[in-house]
């Protein structure tokens, strides 16, 4: 096992080597035009201990809506593993994905946007 | 008359800019004879919790108010925890379950929170679409005086109440094609409206960074309600709310439907108040005042 995927797993709990590449996260999820590559693609980059994937995009479009866990045939959490792309960069210290004293309109916006957005792209 | 005490969780958006999701709902469980009893000192709950499973740390904002909710139930006699917030109601559920089914994760959380008592996972979370079924949709049409008659709403379930499906009980309904919310709007006397994106997501906290792509999901939803000939469509997630209506704002006038709480519909047809905007209250009582004159 790559070490990698070791780290995916140990975060998500999923066992990535049980994807068989359907494809049915990616043909689920509403976000995929945003995204550089497709969930299923990622999926495969971590079972070859590919570490570009953790400088994609992907992760952090993805939305936390949870459409391919429920689909998924393998009984993958695939959020979850998305989330793993996303800490593995959040746990080293310092790194944000977003500045948050750059956002705009704040008055405006629901409290529950910003903690989410605090929780999901900063460390 | 039913008469109940149950724990209530209001989560910040009912204390902050969603004051009427808020009245509505104490309005309407008090006409069902409900009394909700707020947690004391309750915390955030943590909005999207972290799916991460090696780290509890995410998950202590709601434990902590677990564990106030356990000690005042035990005062008033009630271990049901009601929420109204979707997504308040999904990560207190998902954290009860998992504390419930993970003996491990229970104690690492314990031995952590050195300053509460020690949770004991024995509270039942529910969303308050779960409590008024289970107060049985029948009674609550038997307290109608103002039936939504010939108003046409297009219910919202977006992600959290039904999604994700682990642990096993985080879904209010069947994730896939759910009723709960049809059959409450039946009973107040509403038809609700059959569209294919009632379930899809809104892109949720996006809305902070990438205004773009929550634009591009709420205009497919507002205008799959809008086809399906819907006059309103009602939420139970204040972040959906907001989300919808920024797809509104990107949308021609003609093309837009208001968003509200569904509980300003439950209380407006149990003779309460709607906490609604004049217009939009105007709005709803002329499409019901036409139907009824018809």
């Amino acid at each position: 096992m790559n070490e990698l995927a070791m780290k995916v797993i140990e975060i998500s709990g999923q066992n990535v080597y049980s994807c068989y590449q359907c494809g049915c996260c990616s043909a689920g999820c509403m976000f995929t035009d945003e995204m550089d590559i497709l969930p299923n693609q990622a999926i495969a980059l971590i079972q070859r201990g590919d570490r570009s994937v953790l400088e994609k995009e992907t992760p952090w479009i993805c939305a936390s809506c949870f459409v391919c866990t429920v689909r998924c045939p393998r009984g993958l959490d695939v959020a979850a593993i998305m989330e793993a792309l996303r800490e593995i960069k959040i746990r080293e210290r310092g790194f944000n994905k977003v500045d948050l004293k750059k956002i705009e309109d704040i008055e405006r916006l629901p409290q529950i946007a910003i903690t989410a957005v605090a929780h999901k792209f900063t460390w | 008359m039913i008469r109940m005490k149950v724990l209530y969780y209001p989560g910040c958006s009912l204390r902050g800019n969603y004051q009427e999701f808020e009245k509505s709902t104490i309005e309407s469980c008090r006409i069902l004879g409900v009394e909700l009893i707020e947690i004391p000192r309750w915390t955030c709950c943590g909005v999207n919790p972290s799916l991460a499973t090696d780290n509890m740390m995410r998950h202590l904002g709601a434990i902590r108010s677990l564990i106030k909710a356990r000690e005042k139930g035990l005062e008033i006699g009630s271990k049901t925890v009601v929420a109204a917030c979707s997504m308040c109601y999904n990560v207190l559920k998902k954290v009860n379950l998992t504390l419930r089914e993970d003996p491990d994760k229970l104690e690492t959380v314990n031995s952590f929170l050195d300053e509460e008592p020690d949770y004991i996972p024995e509270l039942r979370v529910v969303h308050l679409l779960t409590l008024l079924k289970e107060l049985g949709f029948e009674n609550i049409q038997r307290r109608i005086v103002n039936p939504l008659r010939g108003l046409r709403v297009a219910p919202y379930y977006g992600c959290v109440l039904l999604r994700p499906d682990r642990p096993k009980g985080i879904p209010i309904d069947d994730p896939v094609k759910p009723t709960i919310f049809e059959d409450l709007l039946r009973s107040l006397g509403a038809e609700p409206v059959e569209y294919p994106f009632k379930t899809e997501c809104c892109g949720n906290y996006h809305v902070v960074f990438r205004p773009d792509i929550v634009e591009m999901r709420s205009k497919k939803i507002v205008s799959s309600a809008k086809h399906g000939g819907a006059d309103i469509i009602v939420s139970s997630c204040p972040l959906c709310l907001y989300n919808l209506n920024r797809g509104n704002e990107a949308l021609a006038e003609e093309e837009r439907v208001p968003v509200i709480f569904f509980t300003q519909l439950l209380s407006l047809a149990m003779g309460g108040s709607s906490y609604l905007p004049k217009d939009l209250e105007n709005l709803i009582m002329c499409r019901i005042r036409a139907e009824t004159n018809r």
